[in-house]
């Protein structure tokens, strides 16, 4: 799944391992999660929201919304 | 379960693997030297030796489940995929020597090489994934 992470994340100017500190996962979750490899649990999605104090949607995109979106 | 983080569940898995490991290895050490002061190990002797060889590794069978329950939801998915591997490798290949064992190719294999067998695997496993998640 797409997100903006790494663009929220730059706009701070955390590492990957600030945010992982901040968030208590290992470093590798967030760059699993920033390069698509991994689509963090809901848990984890509202934890990353509350950080950044922006909606779930905003920072996760659906590629299949998306879809739907341009069909129409 | 108290929440912790990754770095705290990280730390307590360390903190007991290292000096399991050093009980572990005394245990081998020290009851191979203990073993050359007897004619004949007495029956008593081997129930010890095999308790205290065995209590260290279970100890880290513990610590890793324990990390397992407690570290981070990417890290755990890492390490279950990781362990369901190795164990798969680990059970195909004794089924292999059992059926070797049956039909006469070998006479005996030693039993107790099949946990490291699995660790090894389990490591390869980790690495070869390569996504970090690894102790």
């Amino acid at each position: 799944m797409e997100n903006i992470l790494r663009v929220l994340r730059a706009e701070r100017k955390w590492s990957q391992a600030d945010l992982a500190e901040q968030l208590g996962v290992s470093r590798q979750s967030i760059n699993a999660i920033e390069t698509g490899k991994y689509d963090p649990s809901l848990p984890l999605a509202f934890s990353l929201a509350r950080l950044f104090g922006r909606p779930i949607e905003e920072i996760f995109k659906d590629p299949e919304a998306e879809t739907v979106e341009a069909a129409e | 379960m108290a929440h912790v983080t990754f770095k705290q569940a990280k730390r307590r898995y360390q903190v007991w693997f290292w000096p399991l490991m050093a009980l572990y290895t005394a245990a081998i050490l020290g009851g191979t030297l203990i073993s050359k002061q007897f004619e004949t190990d007495p029956i008593w002797f081997l129930y010890l030796l095999t308790a205290a060889t065995v209590l260290p590794i279970f100890g880290v069978l513990f610590i890793m489940w324990r990390y397992i329950q407690e570290t981070d939801e990417f890290t755990r998915m890492m390490q279950l995929e990781a362990m369901s591997i190795g164990a798969l490798i680990t059970v195909g290949a004794a089924t292999v020597i059992g059926f070797m064992q049956l039909f006469e190719l070998i006479e005996t294999f030693p039993v107790f090489l099949i946990l490291p067998f699995f660790f090894v695997s389990y490591g390869v496993t980790k690495l070869v994934r390569g996504k970090g998640a690894c102790v």
